[in-house]
């Protein structure tokens, strides 16, 4: 275990940061303790205890709010690099009967920390919020450590701990322009030849779990009530040449970064015409999307692609 | 969370709450202390204005340029009453913090205004504290907690408006009132467990204890024919006394509570030897009022003295301990003690007494000349006096003469007295106890007994819930001591009237009740102190041994006691496992909250849920999966004059639910008034 793991352990579980409306209260307790010590009246006592009861309840009741509170991220888009995206984040009450208020929940994201409110969130339920976001790089992100925080209830302390969220993010590579125009031109010129699909499509060609972005009309009930989760319809129109994909055999060549957004924007032009493609490594099929769309695998792989394994250092969001 | 917005328009439970903290320290201020009236009454009439101001949510950003002037105004008040009015610095201080409040009642508020009232209500509290010990005060505290939570909480949530930057905030009323109510009960246990251990010490460094005493007056160092009965017509209680060694279920009765003894008389006046005053002896909180003869069998008395606005301490018999937290303490040396200050606080303080008189000491010769002392020219006293006790041989003798002189030919009268003590002897012979006891004594002086008078109370009433002895004004008595024998015997030639006195007072149950619940806040708050702390650990370390040998009874000797307490630990914590184990499993599929269930949805508002149960019954639902769009599009076809309310509707719906942010408050507010408007219109075009 090393030194920042064994600090990490070592740390209290929650955090307590006084505010300036807190600093005064206490102030004033002190006071009031100290009027009461000097004249010995019992009824300034009293109030004394009063004061000190209040910062215990404040205790009992931000730590009732905050605790087993659980947070996931997930993309509410697809998410590229140095394109904006959006991004969502669910945040789940720890306890069934009672909500957790005002939680404020500092993600890293950029390199700057992004707070993002939940005034309050029933008990046993949960809160998304939305936001935009512009990742630097391509790459997996597995963990993403973040902050949940409260002043419930009296604002006389900000309690806080760690939460590791569930996520699992993907960022895919950025398109390359040039090459995203040049299939724009090949689309117009192949228009009425080519078969445009996606959401524009006639016949269905499968099915996608709901992302948030994604339109209500496209939601495939049928789907929907066997997998227990909101899908989404995809379409075609009908069957085009396949497409092939090559990236280098070697996946640490210099000119990575610049092939692999080459090959997304392939991709998504691909995706977007609903022309089979498939991508090769080397000699090595990878994805074979004559079948039918992999455009979610296609991209994962290009994200990844070249990586020993996912890490916060690449590619994050 | 859009679902649990209260309804728009209206301020919520905490709005009221805050509001309600902020006044609440006037209320004590005004029924329990002596602050200027006129200064309550301008920050009430400031409160209510503001508080209707702010309702309206007037705009009165300009009034801010009266500040400075309103401000000077308050200070220049809080002078006058301090050179002019109370001539007391707390009450002229609660003065200038009633103006500031004032002022900042009637102007706009902000979150920091708000705390800054918050913090002028409290100190409102506190002054209330330092100037009163009344019981009704625990009311005023316990609903106070409360409120300083929920306005607490009220301007957490403001501030966090503030920062966010939109007043979409969210806290229903049911929730609110719960949880105010949870915190206030738990604010309570905590302060009285904090009340409790809290250690009492009181150093007195920087400044004495403010509170003013406005007690009991009477047994001052002068008394007149008129002292004593002149206070009889008062029904408030004096003391309250415990007699902790005494069976619970027998008053004691013929106790004379004395609180002070005169033995200069000049004819119309007693008066008490100040320069004979001498210090008590004292040990920490013991004061050893004289020696304790072996054999002698000390009876105890716990006395909590209301404030009075004269020194006295109230003793039963012949004081040989006293115990308290009572500075100095002095004493003639003729049975009476008082404190060092002119007036007092409620007072509490043990005593250790013998009921008879035959350890008093006996005076010396300069002192026993002022106990035989007459008024120059009462020869016919004399005369009166050598009549009466003609034929008795000893003091004892004479006095019993004496006592018995008065059993004919005398009655007791308050409205038919005696003018004076020749008065009552010689021509009117009607009088109350002053009359009797002054002319005893008198008469025993002119017979050559030495004598003097005493002034207190004479027994009270008997309270069966709290079993102590409630002693009013009404019981106050004078009566007569004389040295007998080398003892201070107690005579009282007043006759007993009992029940026919018409000074006679008792109260019922509730009364009773209610003046139990006094006598519980004099011992356990107001004189709460080290020394019932130091008893209370003491007492706790005796309970936990009676247990230990009560277990070692039980379970027999010590080497068993820890087999058997070991089985019964492991059973214990085997139970435990057992139940955290059971729980974790009955949980398992409630914490599974990355279901779809919940995911992220809130629950939703109830005027989009009255509106979907509308459209329901008007058959737009055609299939279970069908979404409020679906529905309301439906409705829009079959009737286009909902078609824009229903359009801006849907916008409105779409970005509430699931937009990435709530709606603010205004379209938050549209959006219902719209789901209400469609809501009628769907539902008038069904019935018709």
């Amino acid at each position: 275990m090393n030194l920042s793991a064994l600090r990490r352990r070592l740390r209290p579980p929650r955090r307590l940061r006084v505010t300036p409306e807190g600093k005064w209260f206490l102030l004033i307790t002190l006071g009031v303790g100290a009027a009461a010590v000097n004249t010995g009246n019992n009824l300034l006592y009293m109030a004394l205890s009063m004061n000190l009861s209040l910062i215990l309840v404040s205790g009992f009741l931000s730590e009732w709010c905050i605790r087993r509170t659980s947070v996931r991220v997930r993309h509410a888009s697809e998410a590229f690099a140095s394109r904006e995206s959006l991004l969502a984040v669910t945040c789940f009450a720890g306890r069934k009967r009672f909500p957790a208020i005002s939680l404020t929940l500092s993600l890293p994201i950029d390199g700057a920390i992004r707070s993002i409110r939940f005034p309050e969130i029933p008990g046993g339920g949960a809160a998304t919020r939305v936001f935009s976001f512009r990742p630097a790089r391509r790459g997996a992100l597995s963990s993403v450590s973040c902050e949940v925080s409260t002043r419930f209830p009296f604002a006389l302390f900000v309690k806080s701990m760690d939460v590791t969220p569930d996520a699992s993010l993907v960022v895919y590579p950025e398109p390359s322009e040039a090459e995203e125009h040049a299939e724009r031109r090949n689309v117009r010129e192949s228009a009425g030849a080519a078969a445009p699909s996606g959401r524009g499509g006639e016949s269905i060609r499968g099915a996608r779990e709901h992302m948030p972005a994604d339109p209500f009309r496209d939601i495939h009930w049928k789907a929907s009530a066997r997998m227990g989760k909101w899908m989404v319809k995809e379409r075609e129109s009908g069957r085009a040449a396949v497409v092939d994909i090559r990236l280098p055999a070697e996946c640490r060549s210099p000119d990575l970064e610049r092939i692999v957004s080459v090959a997304c924007a392939f991709v998504l032009a691909c995706e977007k015409e609903g022309r089979p493609y498939r991508i090769w490594e080397g000699e090595s099929l990878r994805i074979d999307a004559a079948g039918g769309s992999l455009r979610t695998e296609a991209l994962t792989y290009l994200a990844l692609a070249g990586a020993e394994e996912p890490s916060a250092e690449r590619g994050a969001p | 969370m859009t679902g649990n917005r209260p309804p728009p328009g209206r301020p919520g439970l905490l709005w009221w709450v805050l509001r309600a903290q902020w006044a609440w320290g006037l209320l004590p201020l005004a029924l329990l202390t002596d602050v200027s009236r006129a200064a309550l009454a301008a920050a009430t009439a400031s409160f209510v204005a503001g508080a209707y101001l702010d309702w309206t949510e007037a705009r009165r950003d300009h009034w801010l340029r009266f500040t400075p002037p309103l401000l000077i105004a308050a200070v220049a008040a809080a002078a006058a009453d301090f050179f002019r009015g109370s001539q007391d610095l707390l009450y002229s201080v609660s003065v200038l913090v009633l103006g500031i409040q004032s002022v900042r009642f009637i102007l706009p508020k902000g979150v920091r205004d708000g705390w800054q009232l918050s913090a002028i209500s409290f100190l409102e509290f506190l002054a209330s504290a330092a100037s009163t010990t009344e019981v009704q005060f625990a009311v005023f505290a316990f609903i106070y907690l409360g409120l300083c939570a929920g306005a607490m909480w009220a301007l957490q949530v403001q501030g966090e408006e503030r920062e966010e930057d939109a007043a979409v905030r969210t806290v229903r009323t049911g929730f609110a009132a719960k949880l105010l109510l949870l915190a206030a009960g738990g604010g309570l246990l905590f302060s009285m467990i904090l009340f409790i251990v809290t250690p009492r010490v009181g150093i007195g460094q920087m400044l004495r204890n403010l509170r003013r005493t406005e007690g009991i007056t009477g047994f001052s160092d002068t008394i007149s024919l008129r002292e004593v009965t002149g206070v009889k017509a008062d029904r408030r209680v004096a003391a309250r006394i415990e007699f902790p060694g005494s069976p619970a279920d027998i008053p004691p009765s013929g106790l004379y509570l004395r609180g002070a003894t005169y033995s200069v008389f000049d004819g119309r006046t007693w008066m008490r030897p100040l320069r004979y005053r001498m210090r008590l002896p004292r040990t920490g909180t013991q004061y050893t009022a004289a020696p304790v003869p072996g054999g002698t069998n000390l009876r105890e008395a716990d006395v909590t003295l209301e404030a009075m606005e004269n020194p006295a301490l109230f003793v039963y018999g012949t004081v040989h301990l006293l115990e308290g937290s009572l500075g100095d303490l002095w004493t003639e040396g003729e049975g009476s003690f008082s404190i060092a200050m002119p007036g007092h606080p409620p007072l509490r303080y043990r005593i250790h007494f013998s009921e008879d008189a035959s350890m008093a000491s006996v005076p010396d010769p300069a002192a026993a000349r002022r106990y035989l002392a007459l008024p120059a020219g009462w020869d016919d006293l004399v005369k009166l006096s050598a009549r009466i006790t003609a034929g008795a041989g000893t003091d004892a003798e004479k006095a019993e003469a004496a006592l018995r002189y008065f059993r004919t030919g005398f009655r007791y009268s308050v409205t038919d007295s005696a003018s004076s003590v020749r008065d009552f002897l010689f021509v009117r012979k009607a009088g109350y106890c002053e009359h009797y006891a002054t002319a005893l004594a008198l008469i025993l002086r002119a017979s050559g007994i030495p004598s003097r008078l005493a002034a207190g109370y004479l027994g009270g009433e008997w309270s069966d819930v709290g079993k102590y002895l409630i002693v009013r004004q009404s019981d106050a008595h004078a009566w007569t001591e004389a040295l007998i024998d080398g003892k201070w015997l107690t005579l009282d030639a007043t006759p007993p009237l009992g029940e026919n006195s018409p000074f006679f007072t008792r109260t019922g149950k509730p009364w009773i009740y209610i003046d139990w619940a006094r006598q519980r806040w004099d011992k356990y708050i107001i004189n709460y102190s080290f020394k019932m702390q130091a008893e209370g650990v003491m007492e706790g370390q005796l309970a936990f041994r009676r247990t230990r040998a009560g277990l070692a009874r039980a379970f027999g000797p010590a080497k068993a006691l820890r087999r058997h307490g070991a089985q019964l630990g492991a059973a214990i914590l085997a139970l435990l496992l057992a139940a955290a184990f059971l729980r974790r499993m009955i949980r398992i599929p409630s914490l599974n909250r990355m279901s779809a269930a919940h995911d992220g949805e809130a629950p939703l508002p109830n005027d989009y849920a009255r509106l979907l149960r509308r459209l329901a019954a008007a058959g737009y639902r055609r299939t279970s999966g069908d979404t409020m769009e679906e529905m309301m599009r439906g409705a829009m076809e079959s009737r286009g004059s909902i078609e824009a309310d229903a359009s801006r509707f849907l916008a409105l719906y779409h970005r509430d639910r699931f937009g990435a942010f709530p709606l603010p408050p205004e379209e938050f507010r549209e959006a219902g008034r719209l789901a209400a408007r469609l809501g009628r219109e769907i539902g008038r075009r069904l019935a018709e």
